[in-house]
């Protein structure tokens, strides 16, 4: 991005006479970040497991976590994937356990003999310290005492009247008793056998079951297992539901040779003295953990060529599907990429706008919105209760709910997408009305309002906040993100040795206002390159605090003066017109074209990609600047559909 | 009697378990004629360690000279006084080495905005990170790794990598370098960082597999994942030699991540070592702590002999109002010698140092093979990607080395380059020859920092 910022004049003068296929540059083999992997396995099993929120956190670079040069790999994905995929097929195996819960009943809750002292309750004298446990679910339990007694001393359990074993405790020894519990509110008593000798302290009593219940297969099993062994016969059935099964997963046919590979596993299983549907499983375990799985290739047939070659429909398929959904194709794109037909231009648009349609696009939101513009990014922020005594977790969810409504309304409704910075049409509910001192219309829950002084998404508390300070506003901040994410201009750190010339919150010596402190920083010239373009966006915003309120006052008790210039020289003063002048700035339809771009190739741009920016820029503002041109536009690009083998140069 | 704390409940987790290591018998009776197994552990912390103390912005007066460094060099330092900063380390004092003026600045120079990811980049590597356009990463094997790829499959896990912070803690990473560079110390290779692993849970759930199985039944799953393993191993094989360059870097680090694994199941046998841990919501310096905790179950069960530790990532701008500090971490590094800010960083770093004297006081706690302690026979590193969070500098590094690597290492005293600094690359080349895998030349190493070594 850095050479297109600094290039970005230069693309007219690219040579009429470019090669047939426009250089597509080449795109290195994706991993499934976390998001792709929890999406495929939803698909793939109509389960509601998440499972990658366990994965370490994803590469990230370039302001998206699906930039495929640095998605990298390590022995504890290998793990976790192994952990995630036996969790997965145990939810369709006939064999399901029921998903263990630990009750924690702490020492302070307890009743009857002892003394309480601070967290623990101390036990020496006979008698019962009594506990009583809601039992969801009736069945062995395992119990756990934190508990601490020297010298060692041993507890009766009971539950109503009838004992349930005992249990040693030392100075650290923690043993673990399975016990018989009927469901419903159980008591629990616990007494020294031999008191008088030793000081129990009791701290926790914990509760982890029921072990070893089964329950009735996943929704997922139905589109897995698909035929009956005893019908068609044991290998034949396991064939059919392992190639069904890898085709999905794989996200295309399998070879005939990897199906007798993955076979071999339910062979082995069954020579182990496994049963069927273990070795079946086991099949579809390895296929989970196989690099096809866990990757989506594009193999070419001479990796050595330097020629761009179309993608075959099953690899357009893919590239489609996990840029619109974040997950695998569904049948119907399957049925068009074996058909072929999914290579034409106008099957992909009607694709594009069915994907767009399907409740699985709400993963635009989650991710290239969500990344892009910082929709969740509320949740890092830690505004200060001492300044912000109404900040709490309450709130933070209802301004990541807010900011998610209002992008999905305008990204999944096909709205103008300049709407992100003029919008005043949301939904907010009782905590942010008193938010936004506004009056909450009749309604359950989040309801439609109208902000007129919140244009877009700069206009948002959820914003504002993730771009503030934890005791202030920064106009800096505030403005820098606008001009990189929403202008995508780069801006220089600041030269080193240089410190930011604003004073530490605690300094309260000083009441100049922010605005008067800034222009004196912009005076030195080392810094008013970058701050002049910075902060004169930042100050249309100095209106709303560090959590987004309006405010008639800054941080010092001076007025707020909201105006503020653009490096072009168009003046402003507030939100609004703020929000106005940037979506009547070219930059910014340029800048949407770009993310998106950059975000449905997951690789690093180049200058050969300003004549694909180009021509869906232009596709983009024919159409009123909708998400699906502008994704209808890079579907149907060659960079998209076609891809440079290995041997190409990038 | 005080009250058991929360704590208790991993401590008192990990008490059951099997310890292959230590049998009873063997820890009643050590014999100091066993040959114990050295480890290497690995912290950090991030933003700096500011080190002066002053009262005003326009003209600073040193309040106290300093509050890290002590008074005095050589052996028995503390005599003068613990700094500030040092208290928490309390009687430990004898089995660390504060170490003064050593720099990890192997780009000589400093980078406009990059100061935190090239610090973090380099903490264990010692080595340059590229800045391309942010989409290629590039550095070195880190002395952890390296340590881990000459001994190989000694343990079951050949390294254990563990973190507090999921990633992004700032927003942006930092001028054109990658987040790679922030969230991770150690590098099996160039392009492969090894992630963090933030939450305990999973931690013990990798490190101490449950089973209810039966032996024989154990012993047939633990053959089948075998065979997966293997299956997927040669699945990937269909793939080699059918790739450009680029995509077989991916296949490689893929291949490698799985006979990683694999040699693990075999350390590992049949069953686990333990039982998982509940869910315990945890407030920050008891997750530290139990990550701690961990850090030295693992070690003690022989699991791995390799950690390293982010106590957060870099640039973190983590809150620490339960220290009573306002404001985020690497806002108030920023500090321009105020004298609010400074006051605020130095209860954060005397937090950090508390920390870290709780994993050194839990590794003293535990007896060896030998009958020497587990500290005894390791060494536990501890620094920052910065000196001073707001000068950047990547000079006189705040330095601690604890544990003697069964009697390889002089600890116990203060050593002070600062006259002539020496490179942290060069302390890494004695950590490798006293941990029994010496190297001839590691990131800009000019050559073993002798005066730590024994």
């Amino acid at each position: 991005m850095w050479i297109l910022g600094t290039l970005a004049g230069c693309g007219d003068n690219d040579p009429a006479g470019a090669p047939r296929i426009d250089n597509p540059g080449l795109v290195v083999v994706h991993r499934l970040n976390r998001a792709e992997y929890d999406n495929t396995v939803r698909d793939l099993f109509a389960t509601a497991q998440r499972p990658a929120s366990q994965f370490p956190a994803d590469d990230f670079t370039l302001g998206f976590s699906n930039i495929s040069d640095i998605l990298s790999i390590s022995p504890t994905h290998i793990e976790l994937y192994e952990i995630a995929a036996d969790s997965l097929l145990e939810e369709i195996s006939s064999h399901r356990i029921a998903p263990t819960t630990t009750l924690r009943l702490e020492a302070e809750a307890a009743t009857g003999a002892g003394t309480p002292f601070g967290s623990v309750r101390n036990l020496f004298t006979p008698g019962e310290v009594l506990f009583s446990a809601e039992v969801p679910t009736g069945g062995t339990w395992e119990l756990a005492l934190t508990a601490t007694a020297e010298p060692p001393a041993e507890l009766e359990i009971s539950a109503n009247g009838e004992s349930l074993g005992r249990v040693l405790v030392g100075t650290s020894t923690n043993e673990v008793v399975p016990v018989e519990l009927l469901a419903g509110t159980q008591p629990l008593t616990l007494a020294l056998t031999d008191p008088g000798n030793t000081v129990v302290q009791l701290d926790l009593l914990s509760l982890t079951g029921p072990i070893g219940v089964t329950q009735l297969p996943g929704p997922g099993r139905d589109g897995i297992f698909t035929c009956d062994p005893a019908e068609i016969g044991e290998p034949v059935c396991a064939e059919e539901i392992v190639s069904g099964f890898g085709q999905r997963a794989w996200r295309r046919p399998l070879t005939r040779g990897e199906l007798d590979r993955a076979m071999g596993l339910y062979g082995v299983d069954r020579a182990s003295g496994g049963d069927w549907e273990e070795a079946v499983l086991l099949a579809l375990k390895g296929m989970l953990l196989a690099p096809q799985f866990v990757y989506r290739w594009e193999l070419d047939a001479d990796p050595a060529s330097d020629e761009p070659r179309p993608l075959d429909g099953y690899e357009l398929a893919s590239r489609l599907s996990y840029f619109l959904w974040s997950s695998m194709p569904d049948q119907e794109l399957f049925d068009l990429a074996a058909s072929g037909q999914i290579l034409r231009d106008s099957v992909l648009r009607s694709q594009v706008a069915r994907m767009l349609r399907d409740p699985k696009a709400a993963a635009l939101v989650d991710t290239l919105g969500t990344e892009w513009l910082y929709l969740d990014r509320v949740d890092e922020s830690t505004p200060e209760a001492a300044v912000f005594p109404d900040f709490d977790e309450g709130l933070a969810t209802a301004m990541k709910v807010e900011l998610d409504l209002f992008t999905s309304n305008i990204l999944l409704n096909d709205r103008s997408m300049l709407e992100l910075l003029t919008g005043t049409d949301t939904w907010i509910d009782a905590e942010l009305a008193s938010h936004y001192e506004m009056d909450l219309p009749p309604g359950d829950g989040f309801v439609p309002v109208i902000t007129p002084d919140r244009p877009g998404i700069v206009g948002r508390a959820g914003w504002l906040t993730a771009l503030s300070y934890p005791t202030r506003t920064s106009p800096v901040r505030r403005g820098k993100w606008v001009v990189e994410n929403l202008m995508c201009e780069p801006s220089a750190p600041p030269p080193s040795g240089v410190v930011p010339a604003l004073p530490g919150d605690s300094d309260d010596s000083l009441t100049q206002s922010f605005r008067d402190q800034l222009e004196q920083h912009r005076a030195d010239p080392t810094c008013a390159g970058c701050h002049v373009v910075m902060d004169g966006i930042g100050f249309g915003l100095e209106g709303f605090d560090g959590i987004g309120r309006t405010r008639a006052k800054d941080e010092f008790g001076n007025a707020i003066d909201a105006t503020g210039t653009l490096v072009t020289g168009i003046s402003f003063e507030g939100a609004a017109e703020l929000g106005a002048v940037l979506a009547a700035d070219p930059k910014v339809p340029r800048c949407m074209v770009q993310k998106t771009f950059l975000f449905a190739l997951g690789r690093t741009l180049r200058v050969e990609d300003l004549v694909f920016l180009d021509a869906i820029t232009a596709d983009f503002e024919a159409s009123g600047y909708r998400f699906s041109a502008l994704a209808s536009g890079i579907a149907t690009s060659d960079a998209f559909r076609y891809r440079l083998p290995a041997g190409g140069s990038r | 009697m005080r009250p058991p704390n929360r704590r208790l409940f991993l401590r008192n987790a990990a008490a059951t378990l099997a310890l292959p290591l230590l049998p009873s018998a063997l820890t009643r009776e050590a014999r100091a004629d066993t040959e114990a197994p050295r480890r290497m552990i690995y912290w950090y912390v991030p933003n700096g360690i500011p080190f002066d103390v002053y009262t005003d912005a326009q003209q600073p007066i040193l309040v106290s000279p300093n509050n890290w460094t002590p008074t005095v060099a050589g052996p028995s330092w503390w005599l003068a006084g613990l700094p500030y900063l040092l208290e928490p380390l309390g009687d430990l004092v004898t089995k660390v080495a504060v170490i003064s003026g050593l720099d990890n600045n192997p780009l000589g120079r400093s980078v406009d905005g990059g100061d935190h990811a090239v610090g973090t980049g380099s903490y264990l590597t010692c080595a340059e990170i590229l800045s391309s356009s942010g989409a290629d990463i590039e550095n070195s094997m880190s002395v952890d790794q390296v340590a881990a790829a000459a001994t190989p499959s000694s343990t079951p896990f050949p390294s254990l990598q563990l973190g507090m912070e999921e990633g992004g803690s700032t927003g942006e990473c930092n001028a054109g370098f990658s987040c790679a560079y922030m969230r991770n110390l150690a590098w099996a290779a160039n392009s492969t960082p090894l992630p963090n692993i933030i939450d305990p849970a999973v931690a013990f759930q990798l490190l101490f597999p449950s089973s209810n199985l039966s032996p024989e039944e154990a012993a047939r799953k633990s053959a089948l994942r075998g065979s997966v393993l293997d299956y997927v191993l040669e699945e990937a094989n269909q793939l080699d030699g059918r790739l450009g360059s680029a995509d077989q870097v991916k296949l490689d680090q893929y291949l490698t991540a799985v006979r990683e694994v694999e040699t693990r199941i075999a350390e590992l046998g049949v069953g686990g070592c333990g039982r998982g841990v509940g869910e315990v919501s945890l407030d920050i310096t008891l997750a530290a702590d139990i990550l701690s905790d961990l850090q030295v179950l693992a070690l003690q069960c022989d699991m791995t002999r390799i950690v390293t530790f982010m106590l957060a990532n870099s640039q973190s701008n983590r809150s620490y109002n339960f220290l009573g500090v306002t404001g985020a971490h690497h806002e108030l590094s920023h500090h321009q010698r105020a004298a609010a800010p400074l006051a605020d960083l130095q209860e954060i770093s005397r937090w950090e140092v508390e920390r870290f004297a709780y994993l050194l006081r839990s590794l003293d706690a535990v007896t060896d093979v030998n009958g020497a302690t587990l500290l005894d026979n390791a060494a536990v590193y501890f620094s920052s990607e910065v000196q001073d969070g707001d000068t950047h500098s990547h000079t006189n590094l705040p330095v601690l080395v604890a544990g003697g690597m069964g009697g390889k290492l002089a600890v116990g005293q203060h050593l002070d380059f600062r006259e002539s600094p020496r490179r942290m690359s060069d302390l890494f080349l004695a950590f490798l020859e006293a941990y029994g895998t010496p190297v001839a030349s590691f990131g800009d190493a000019t050559g073993p920092l002798d005066e730590i070594l024994a």
